[in-house]
């Protein structure tokens, strides 16, 4: 089976996705804005490239590729964890509009633009 | 420095998780329910915010938080599958499924994340 194999570009792409948002949440302190910022930057360009992908049909027809660059990077870049504990900080010191503005531009923003990952990953496909 | 490290190998077995609880699982290949990466995702809000009231009180090291939270759980969980799940769900016109995948990954991580906020807060013993 190389499943070994492909759980090992997996874990490495995750390695790298993880370090990229250690970093880009590095810089968002850095320059003094809120860590949301970071948080929804990495979450909105790993929504829009797996839509590419999913366009590209890296999944059936590219499987070690998917497996670096779509369950690795991309999965490790985003993050649905830091999320919700932000949902929550954001509720309980009572900054509703943030939070609403925060929520439409995570999800909708999200969905979004992997649709328009899609569209366009589908247009340079064929 | 360390820290660095610390993330670039637990973003390792985050994924590598992440890859294998995709395997317990039924496959979520032709419009089934994307059970494996509700799981990932409401587990990883649920630990993930333990750990934030565990930092609260001062009862984890920082650089532990940023490993485990940043490296492991930041890695384990995921956005883009969930908004490429959503898609292809709408592609495959099972709305009704997607509506409830959404809702079910929105308020339930949201509801776990308080939840294990509030459980790491008080402490688990």
């Amino acid at each position: 089976m190389k499943s070994i194999w492909l759980a090992g570009l997996v874990g490495v792409g995750g390695s790298i996705g993880a370090l990229m948002r250690y970093g880009i949440s590095r810089a968002t302190v850095a320059s003094r804005k809120p860590a949301y910022y970071g948080t929804l930057l990495v979450n909105l360009a790993g929504s829009f490239a797996i839509g590419m992908f999913i366009g590209f049909e890296l999944e059936s027809e590219h499987v070690a590729e998917y497996a670096f660059y779509g369950i690795g990077i991309l999965g490790g870049l985003t993050t649905y964890s830091t999320l919700n504990v932000q949902k929550v900080t954001m509720l309980r010191q009572e900054r509703g509009r943030v939070l609403v503005y925060y929520l439409a531009a995570t999800y909708v923003g999200g969905f979004g633009l992997t649709a328009a990952g899609a569209g366009l990953g589908y247009l340079l496909h064929t | 420095m360390r820290i660095v490290v610390g993330i670039a190998f637990a973003g390792f077995l985050g994924a590598i998780s992440r890859y294998g609880v995709g395997f317990l699982f039924p496959r979520a290949d032709s419009g089934d329910f994307p059970w494996a990466t509700l799981f990932i995702n409401l587990s990883g809000s649920l630990l993930l915010g333990a750990l934030a009231g565990l930092l609260i009180r001062r009862r984890a090291p920082v650089w532990f938080g940023e490993v485990a939270g940043t490296g492991f759980l930041g890695a384990f969980t995921t956005f883009s599958a969930f908004n490429g799940q959503l898609w292809q769900m709408c592609q495959q016109q099972a709305y009704a499924a997607a509506s409830i995948y959404a809702l079910l990954s929105m308020l339930g991580g949201w509801g776990l994340a308080a939840a294990g906020l509030a459980w790491g807060r008080r402490g688990a013993s």
